[in-house]
């Protein structure tokens, strides 16, 4: 059994990038209001040339590149995704055309939990030697199912793209932590499209009280399985679904100063399946975490579901 | 907290009080009774959930969403989990 590490991130975000009182549709904000709420200051909304399968790519094209490693490895593509216009095919598999790939292609439907589950899918397929390497993308264009009338959801979402390469290691320098993951469907009405809408629907209220109560217990077990106390994580890296949960649940953990945390929603939104790897590309690019850093990361989300693990940072 | 006689309104403000300044931070004016959370002590509605949750742990109670969004006021507050730690008390 081989071990399993994150070898590179990359981030590909839409080239423009809205404020607060720039939002498509009618409804005026205050800015203040929204950033004391939520804390995002602006979001990218893709034009109709930065399709899934172009972000997507872009993105993934940084990671391989970053990781080194020749493309011919790739074994393995996992696009998580609640983005894809059509029913079939998938992102994955036009995806792997760009890229000149020919591995193995999926889409992974976990909503905002989506890059986690893909995090333990990928390192398992290289710990078992079924992937020498895996490219897993998170990828959203969200704004394609934002009612902009809606005053409850439409400056929260953004859309993007992170990609990362999980590739096999020895068995002694595994860097992908044990998954905690689980799911509570009895509250599958919190966020979701209905069938008669073509729109994203939340109760924002319910969604923040789960969200301030259960992630914590989450990121601890994630942590206990580690091995690891959350005091002593480098960074954390939580789905950016709002800063406010994000310093409620870093305050619960106990988490000091010592701990990155990240902040990426307040440039991006909420970018669901793509929030973690674009929000672990910034603290890279911006060095504020360094290779081998201990990350939490924790994804959760429509479902209600989640996955969480510590992981070494590429 | 077992030892607190916590269905005495004035140890509940004081609880409560705690509670508002952990999840919040100090506020400009005192905590009394007679305070509104959002006009008079500053908390939008998501900090009140917080507060909220870490109410239902430190009382031991629940606070459903019904009653929380009639709670405008300390008082309000104190009153209602006053009473429900009496209740749960009582049916224990």
């Amino acid at each position: 059994m081989n071990g399993a590490r994150i070898l590179s991130v990359a981030a590909q975000r839409p080239a423009r990038s809205l404020s607060n009182t720039e939002l498509p549709g009618d409804l005026e904000f205050d800015d203040e209001w929204i950033r004391s709420r939520t804390g995002i200051i602006t979001r990218g909304v893709a034009t109709v040339e930065e399709n899934m399968v172009q972000l997507s790519a872009a993105a993934g094209a940084k990671a391989i590149a970053a990781a080194g490693i020749d493309p011919a490895t790739i074994d393995l593509t996992i696009v998580a995704t609640s983005s894809n216009p059509v029913t079939t095919p998938g992102i994955a598999p036009p995806l792997t055309e760009k890229l000149e790939l020919t591995s193995g292609a999926f889409d992974l439907m976990g909503a905002c939990a989506g890059f986690c589950y893909g995090i333990n899918v990928a390192a398992d397929s290289v710990r078992t030697g079924s992937a020498r390497n895996v490219l897993l993308i998170g990828a959203e264009r969200i704004s394609d199912r934002m009612d902009w009338s809606d005053r409850n959801t439409c400056y929260l979402f953004g859309d993007g793209a992170g990609a990362v390469i999980i590739s096999a290691t020895g068995a002694d320098d595994d860097g992908i932590g044990p998954v905690v993951w689980g799911s509570d469907g009895a509250l599958k009405d919190y966020i979701a499209q209905p069938m008669d809408s073509p729109y994203l629907h939340m109760d924002g209220q319910a969604v923040y009280k789960w969200a301030i109560t259960e992630v914590v217990k989450i990121a601890r077990e994630a942590c206990e399985k580690a091995g690891v106390e959350p005091t002593e994580l480098a960074a954390f890296v939580p789905h950016q679904a709002n800063l406010r949960i994000i310093e409620s649940v870093s305050r619960s953990l106990g988490l000091t100063d010592a701990t990155v945390v990240a902040d990426d929603v307040k440039y991006a939104g909420n970018t669901s399946a793509a929030s973690i790897p674009m929000a672990l590309a910034r603290l890279k690019d911006e060095g504020r975490i360094q290779s081998g850093d201990s990350t939490l990361f924790i994804g959760f989300g429509s479902g209600m579901t989640w996955a969480s693990q510590v992981v070494r940072c590429p | 907290m077992t030892d607190i006689n916590l269905t005495d309104a004035t140890t509940v403000l004081a609880t409560l009080t705690e509670v508002i300044e952990e999840i919040a931070g100090p506020r400009s004016v005192a905590i009394t009774r007679g305070a509104a959370f959002d006009a008079d002590l500053g908390l939008d509605s998501l900090t009140m959930v917080e507060i909220i949750v870490v109410a239902e742990e430190r009382f031991d109670i629940k606070i459903p969403d019904s009653a929380f969004v009639e709670m405008t006021t300390v008082g309000e507050a104190v009153d209602f989990i006053a009473d429900s730690v009496t209740a749960a008390r009582t049916t224990a």
